[in-house]
């Protein structure tokens, strides 16, 4: 097991380098560099070329570009992303604000797809065929076709605006410091009802087909006819026999969504104005903030490598089958 | 029975009035829906006749284009009528009806009919973005008197509502549909073309090439798509092209992973074998030989691609960056009912609607096709 987890983290280390050097490549493709781009823009003031010139020493963007390209892998390995051109503040720190809650709504969104999506997968496999499966094999299509942003839309629309049960954005009410602990957590849980539930759903209805289809499969291997056999009640086959097998694939199932959580995160954010991740990529990228850009992405990228790592590890420690020696092909 | 001469010619005489020939063979359902075609393509020829003419007196190719489409339909139904009248009289003729594994596909898609809705709403979409300069009723630039006629409610004369602009919004979002209808199908060509031909020449030649370049899509499909997509927006200036081009370049690592598979499964059959010893050269083998056989997998993906790619170009120009206004996109029509989700409704709701009736629509267009296109299901049911 332990061998199997160093060889995975070995093999994760190209992968990494691989990132960091596509993030860099692709900022700059632009024509000119980074600076051009970032001045150009109409909003900008008209600089010295003088200033242009110290600015762009300053953010060493006076080397040549495989010199560049050589400080900016040493300085993330060094956990620094440099600084961001219109905050000027230095990323790390802005991301490490933002992180915590990217993590609150990502992380409560997947709790809620876990428990909507398995419950009627579940369901509506064991009662294959009846009204409530018909309804979840179609709705779940629908549900997970909408495009997150109109449905935030919807929803902000007839719960804050028209009945004023959830507030439309924001993460916490203008009170928040006099409120009691429990009072904050109660509030802040309040702010995140409607974007955890939006990210929530989608993630959701492709839970409980995946389920679904999964554990129909299942149902129909030979230990589960040997079982009913030999006379376990219905519900134990299913939950004892059925839903354990059926339950291990989820796992990678949940390393692979890491990117379009993250990805779904960045228009669900900016919706609610959510001061996470995925709201720092849309404001850097409107205003053209290299830095930040980089940041981001190279961080959203690790963090998926890192989600399917995670993934892959848990799964070759619950399922027996995956060999510990060579990497599982997918 | 089999059918006399005169009564052929006679069949085929009354097939010159599409879906009649249809009705008088028996085949009630597809000559309904000939009929029915055919009449609201004349409608629409004389509602507006004089915009279907008055397009070739400008200099504007799409009117062109929609105008030439609109007019060309009628002769090609009627040419597909007789076509199909002729098949059905020859096919009577002969005691077996071949059923080859695509006309079962076909039979089995045609059997689900949430799948063969979808196709309506998707073709309708599709032909109402094209002629969207002789359906719409209002120029969708146009800005009339925009103290009265701002932020009106539907009705029959706005049937979505005005914006704050007093805009129509039907008419901008029949217009949008011509933008994000397109990129989604552009954007999915690409990247199936790009994935389908990297996967496969991986798969084909293996050995270091196959770890160079698979490593490569190891690297790509580890950024979450979308903050790939932002990162390249932000490098580049978006306009239509840049962004189906953002769009196809960003999703194809998927399909090159895929197709690989599917190849290296077929590399080693009899076919590739023989095609190898007859001396073909490898691009040949590839192209005329391993992708069309690994290609129907990518058709049921193609379909869903192209709801992501839409749904993605959506969500760019929702936050601004990617279509921007005054060219309307359905993406960019939902961000500017955003800020008045309070006093007007309408004019977030519909483009968000249209986008979500189209993004169903491929989801369940993918789901009929893979129902019917695979082969384990096709056994359950004929075997």
């Amino acid at each position: 097991m332990l061998k199997y987890t160093l060889k995975r983290l070995l093999l994760s280390v190209p992968l990494v380098l691989g990132i960091v050097t596509v993030t860099f490549f692709i900022s700059h493709l632009a024509p000119g560099d980074p600076m051009d781009m970032y001045l150009e823009q109409p909003r900008q003031r008209q600089l010295d070329p003088e200033v242009i010139d110290l600015l762009r020493k300053k953010y060493g963007l006076d080397q040549p570009i495989h010199i560049q390209y050589v400080t900016w892998v040493k300085n993330i390995a060094k956990g620094d992303f440099g600084v961001s051109f219109r905050h000027r503040r230095p990323v790390r720190s802005m991301i490490l604000e933002a992180i915590p809650y990217t993590l609150q709504l990502t992380i409560l969104a997947i709790i809620l797809d876990v428990l909507i999506g398995l419950t009627l997968g579940i369901i509506s496999a064991v009662k294959q065929y009846s009204a409530l499966d018909k309804t979840v094999t179609v709705g779940s299509l629908a549900v997970y076709a909408i495009p997150s942003f109109w449905l935030a839309l919807m929803l902000v629309m007839i719960f804050s605006v028209n009945l004023s049960w959830f507030p439309t954005s924001q993460t916490r009410s203008m009170d928040y410091e006099y409120m009691s602990a429990l009072g904050k957590l109660f509030d802040r849980l309040w702010h995140l009802a409607l974007p955890v539930f939006v990210m929530g759903v989608a993630g959701a209805a492709s839970t409980a087909r995946y389920m679904r289809n999964r554990l129909l499969e299942v149902l129909n291997e030979e230990y589960i006819v040997a079982a009913r056999a030999r006379g376990f009640r219905e519900r134990t086959v299913i939950v004892k026999h059925a839903l354990r097998n059926a339950l291990i694939p989820i796992i990678t199932i949940y390393g692979m969504s890491l990117p379009f959580l993250l990805g779904g995160a960045t228009v669900i954010e900016t919706i609610f104005a959510w001061p996470g991740m995925g709201r720092l990529t849309v404001g850097a990228v409107a205003a053209r903030d290299y830095p930040l850009i980089m940041a981001t992405t190279t961080i959203a990228a690790l963090l998926t490598v890192f989600g399917n790592l995670l993934a892959d590890i848990t799964y070759a420690a619950v399922d027996p089958r995956v060999s510990y020696d060579a990497p599982r092909r997918r | 029975m089999p059918r006399v001469d005169a009564e052929r010619d006679d069949i085929r005489a009354k097939a010159w009035v599409p879906g009649l020939g249809h009705l008088v063979l028996g085949r009630v359902g597809v000559g309904v829906q000939l009929i029915m075609f055919t009449t609201l393509v004349l409608a629409v020829i004389a509602w507006r006749w004089d915009r279907v003419v008055g397009a070739f007196s400008t200099p504007f190719f799409d009117r062109w284009l929609a105008s030439i489409c609109l007019l060309l339909v009628v002769p090609l139904i009627i040419r597909f009528s007789r076509w199909d009248v002729n098949r059905i009289l020859r096919e009577e003729d002969q005691r077996y009806r071949g059923k080859s594994p695509w006309k079962v596909a076909l039979r089995r898609f045609g059997a689900n009919r949430l799948a063969v809705w979808s196709i309506y709403v998707i073709a309708s979409f599709y032909v109402g973005a094209l002629l969207a300069p002789i359906l719409a009723p209002y120029d969708p630039a146009a800005i009339p008197d925009v103290m009265t006629n701002r932020y009106l409610a539907p009705s029959s004369v706005h049937l979505f509502g005005t914006d704050e602009f007093g805009r129509d919004v039907f008419s901008r979002a029949l217009y949008g549909a011509r933008v994000s209808l397109s990129i989604g199908l552009l954007a999915m060509i690409i990247a199936k073309s790009i994935g389908t031909l990297y996967g496969a020449v991986a798969a084909y030649f293996g050995g270091i090439v196959d770890g160079v370049l698979m490593r490569i899509v190891d690297v790509w499909i580890a950024f979450p798509t979308f903050y790939l997509m932002l990162m390249l927006v932000g490098v580049f200036e978006a306009n239509i092209v840049v962004l189906v081009l953002i769009l196809g370049f960003t999703a194809w690592p998927g399909t090159a992973r895929f197709i690989r598979g599917e190849i290296l499964s077929l590399k080693n059959q009899a076919f590739t074998e023989s095609a190898r010893a007859i001396g073909l050269p490898a691009h040949q083998i590839i192209v005329r030989h391993l992708i069309p056989s690994a290609l129907s997998p990518v058709l049921v993906t193609a379909a869903l691609a192209v709801a992501g790619m839409i749904g993605a170009e959506a969500s760019l120009s929702f936050l601004g960056l990617g279509i921007r206004p005054p060219t309307p996109s359905w993406g960019n029509m939902v961000a500017g009912g955003q800020d008045n989700l309070l006093n007007a409704w309408w004019m977030a709701f519909f483009p968000g609607a249209l986008l979500t009736l189209t993004l169903i629509s491929f989801s369940l267009l993918a789901d009929g096709l893979r129902d019917a296109l695979d082969p384990k299901a096709l056994m359950q049911k004929y075997v």
